[in-house]
Parts: structure tokens; sequence; C-alpha cells
């Protein structure tokens, strides 16, 4: 679904994010995208959903160069990705029902058909009694789930998570580890990215480890040492 | 179709919601806007008034040539064939000392009725012998006249010259006055307008940061502003509009019974016109302050 053909990004400032980077992510499958602060992990992920464009190399997202598309194929491209990311990127003045219901909106979902599938989306993940809720009546766990519903109620091909628990308690990261492991099991690839080795070690899942921009492992059912 | 619908009545939401949230500053663009359309439509009425006004003295006017005194029966005939003659001249009528003295006496009469008497005690005809003539085009007026002036036997020539080119002087600084405290006002306008989106912008970065990141179109993300400017000046330009409108007839209505040789343009297509006019003007430069403002953030973002 997703391939790298050696890529590099270079930001402005002469920093080196990624070096060279030649992969290729399956439908259907779970990644971790693993490395220290720095190590390129965010721009890996924003080259996907075209956030950056790559200084050398190309990003192919179902055999196509996401470098070429145009505006309104960048929109079509990004319905088919549910982002969750560390900070959840709630809209604090909507409810959470609102907020779900606004990534069906601001495609052109009709009321009624973005009613039916809000209230779907936030029984999957168990939210459904703080439908009416705003954010800043939640949990930082049940933020992180709504954000999550937010991403998986337009069906999406790819769930892109980065650092999705990096602000939630060890317990609150195992249920949305749940979470996200029962929609990559109904079909949905997932790629997140992580420092929290606990949680990757646990889960037994494709690791891509990323060092100074460079990709220095990549197993599968890989086991992330802290020490590499 | 429901999308494009879903779309429009989300833009047209936002849009209202972003007016009433920027209240002053939307308040100070329509007040700006309609100013500059109310000086826009007066000045335009000005300028349609006084083309008016001159094609009407264009098409009245008239050559008087004065002969000298005592010229003799031949002469006068002579200076007559001259005139009917020359290229470009409609019509010739003479009108001798005592002809031109008795339309005095009449016209006297129907003002000052007894005192009119006066004339008959002067102990000589004082006007002269004048031939009257129309030209078949205004605009060669003043070539024939000056023609006419050099006929021997000619004392002086008079057609309305300075009425005219007074006039058209004046239009033409009507107009250009008009031209350039327009661009002063557009820029003003367009800028306002786009201070005001803007901040509209600024007050949702965030919002429209996540819609870009679900995959929100170009045109859902930057339709409620582009809409939001077109209210504005279309709010502005309604009120110039109706202000315009209002004051122009109440104007006529002064000045109906004051100035009765000054003839106004009374009919109610100009009104319409210039409304139109000032409805297209306010909602070009509120689509193009919006645009203005939009394509600025529209290059920061990929």
């Amino acid at each position: 679904m997703i391939q790298f053909y050696n890529v590099s990004k270079i930001y402005d400032n002469r920093v080196k994010a990624l070096v060279d980077v030649t992969l290729r992510i399956r439908k259907g499958e779970f990644v971790f995208l693993v490395g220290p602060s720095g190590a390129g992990k965010s721009t890996f992920l924003k080259l996907i959903y075209r956030e950056e464009i790559p200084t050398r190399g190309q990003v192919m997202f179902e055999g196509r160069n996401v470098a070429r598309f145009k505006s309104r194929e960048v929109a079509r491209l990004r319905r088919k990705i549910g982002m969750v990311f560390q900070d959840f990127k709630l809209l604090p003045k909507k409810t959470v029902a609102e907020n779900v219901a606004f990534a069906l909106e601001v495609i052109g979902k009709s009321p009624g058909e973005i009613k039916r599938l809000v209230a779907a989306a936030l029984k999957r993940v168990g939210l459904i009694e703080k439908a009416s809720f705003y954010p800043c009546q939640l949990s930082g766990g049940e933020q992180q789930r709504a954000a999550i519903a937010r991403a998986i109620v337009n069906n999406p091909l790819l769930i892109i998570a980065d650092e999705p628990t990096g602000n939630l308690d060890p317990y609150t990261s195992d249920e949305i580890m749940n979470l996200l492991r029962d929609i990559n099991r109904s079909g949905t690839t997932v790629i997140m990215s992580t420092h929290a080795w606990d949680i990757v070690n646990k889960m037994k899942k494709r690791v891509i480890v990323l060092r100074a921009g460079r990709v220095v492992s990549d197993e599968e059912g890989g086991i992330y040492d802290c020490i590499i | 179709m429901t999308v494009l619908f879903n779309t429009l009545r989300y833009a047209v939401r936002e849009a209202f919601i972003s007016l009433v949230r920027n209240g002053w500053l939307s308040f100070a663009v329509v007040f700006v806007i309609t100013i500059s359309l109310v000086i826009v439509g007066g000045s335009v009425l000005v300028m349609l008034n006084a083309d008016h006004l001159a094609e009407r003295l264009e098409s009245e006017m008239e050559i008087r040539v004065f002969l000298e005194e005592d010229l003799k029966q031949e002469d006068i005939e002579n200076i007559g064939e001259q005139i009917r003659s020359t290229a470009g001249v409609a019509s010739v009528e003479y009108i001798p000392k005592e002809k031109g003295l008795q339309q005095l006496k009449e016209s006297f009469e129907k003002s000052y009725g007894e005192a009119a008497s006066i004339l008959d005690n002067l102990p000589k005809n004082p006007l002269p012998d004048v031939y009257r003539v129309e030209v078949e085009n205004p605009k060669e007026i003043a070539h024939i006249a000056h023609y006419f002036a050099g006929i021997d036997g000619v004392e002086t020539v008079r057609y309305g010259e300075n009425w005219v080119e007074k006039l058209l002087f004046a239009t033409n600084w009507v107009r250009l006055a008009t031209v350039m405290l327009l661009c002063v006002l557009g820029v003003a306008a367009v800028f306002l307008i786009a201070t005001a989106i803007k901040m509209s912008v600024l007050a949702r970065k965030d919002e429209i940061a996540i819609m870009k990141l679900l995959g929100a179109s170009s045109w859902y993300v930057w339709l409620p502003f582009l809409l939001e400017g077109l209210v504005l000046g279309l709010l502005g330009a309604v009120l110039a509009a109706v202000a315009v409108n209002v004051g122009y007839i109440a104007f006529l209505n002064q000045l109906d019974t004051a100035i009765l040789f000054i003839e106004f343009i009374y009919n109610t297509e100009v009104l319409y016109l210039v409304s139109f006019v000032l409805l297209g003007l306010g909602m070009l430069v509120g689509v193009f302050g919006s645009w203005f403002s939009v394509c600025r953030f529209l290059k920061e973002a990929v």
C-alpha cells in the first residue's frame, strides 16, 4: 500500500530528518515506528499524508507518487487516512460528537449519514455516553478515544498515529493500544510512532527502528531495545 | 450535489458566525465601503447630469452674427448669402434691428409689464441687425463662428462658447477627482476587508489546520472567508445604493422648484443603473479583498 523509494528529507535549516529510506508497508499491517526523539518518526508520517514532500526519492500511496498530487488529490488522500496525535487535536468548542462529526462535515456528508456514522464510531471506542461532553470535561484517555473515533469514522484504509500514548499513563495506554489492535484486526492498516518500548514489546508487531533519519532495523515481531 | 449543498450551507453559516464575531471590524468595513460607494454613486449622477446638460445646451446652441451699423441693404444680403453658403450651416434667420427691438419689447412686457415702455423713449434703436445661425454639428460651432467673424461688415459673433467649455471642464474635473478618490478609497476598502478576513482566519487557525488534515477540500476551507468578504462588500453596497437613491430623489424634490432652467435627469432607469454599478463594485471589492487575504494563507500552507 505504501512504498518509500530512497526517500530523503532535508529541511530548510539543513537538518537531515530522513536519509535514503526504502521500505514497503502492506495492506492490513500493524507497524511500529520507533526511535529516539528527532530520529525522523514524525517526518516519516508527514511524508505519507503529504504534510511534507521528500527532498529526494518517492513516496507512493496505492501506487501513486504522493508528491505529484494536486491539492484536490491531497484532500482525497487524507480522507483515506485517519490521524491520531499525541495532543489529540480536538476542537475545544465542540462536543465529542461534534468533533467526530466534523471529520464528515468537512468532506460534505449529509446530516443523516453523519449522525449514523458518528454514533457507530463513538460506540466502537466506548464513548457513546459522553457524546455531548466537551473535550475539557474528559480524561486524557477519553480524549484520545474521541480522537480515534474521529479518525475511524470515515472508515479509512490507514490509521496514522503519532505517539498516541505519549501523554497517557500506562493503564490508559493499554486501553488505547487494545483499541488500535481491534481496528487493525478489522482490516485497517495502522502505522504508529512511539518511544514506549514496553508497548512495542508487548504487541509483537513489525517494528521499524529509525536513528538519525536512517532505518537501522526492520523486523516482524520485533523487539524495541532502548539501548539500540 | 448534496456535497455541494452541504458545503454551501456550512460556508454560509461559518461566514455569518465570523461576521458577528468580528463585530466592530465588520461594522467599520461596511461603513468604509458604504462611504466610498456613496461618493462613487454621487459622482456618477453628477457626471450623467452634466453630460445630459451639455448635450442639451449644445443642441440648442446657435451663432448670433451682429452686423456693423449703417450697412447698405445690398451688403447685408451679401453677408447673408455668404453665411448661407457656408458648409455645416443648418438654417439662417435674418432679424433686422426693428424686429429685434420688437422682440425685446415683447419679452420685457411679459416680465415687467408697463415698465417696458421705457424702451419707447429710446432716441434711437440701439440694436444691430442680426443673423441667427443654427449649425448641423454643435462640435463645429466654434470653427464656423470664427469664420463668420472674419466676414467684412460683421461687428461681432457670439455663441455659447463659455457655457459649454466651462461645463465640460468642470465635468472633467469631477471625473478625475472621482477616479482618484475611488483609487484611494478602493485600496482602503480592499485593505480593510483583507484585514477583517485575516482576523477571521487567525481566529480559526487550529480549526483550519485540523480541517486540512481531515481531508477538507481547499474550497471547503476557504469558501466561508470568500463569502464573508462578499457579504461585507454587498452590505456596504446595499446601504450605499439606498443612500444614493434616497438622496438623489430628495435632492430633486428640493430643487425642482428652485432651478427651472437646469433640467435634471429624472427617470428611474438612471437610478437602477447606478444601483447595479454600486452592487457590482461592492461585491468585487469584497471578493477581491478576501481573495487577497486567503491567497497569502494558501501560500503558507502546503
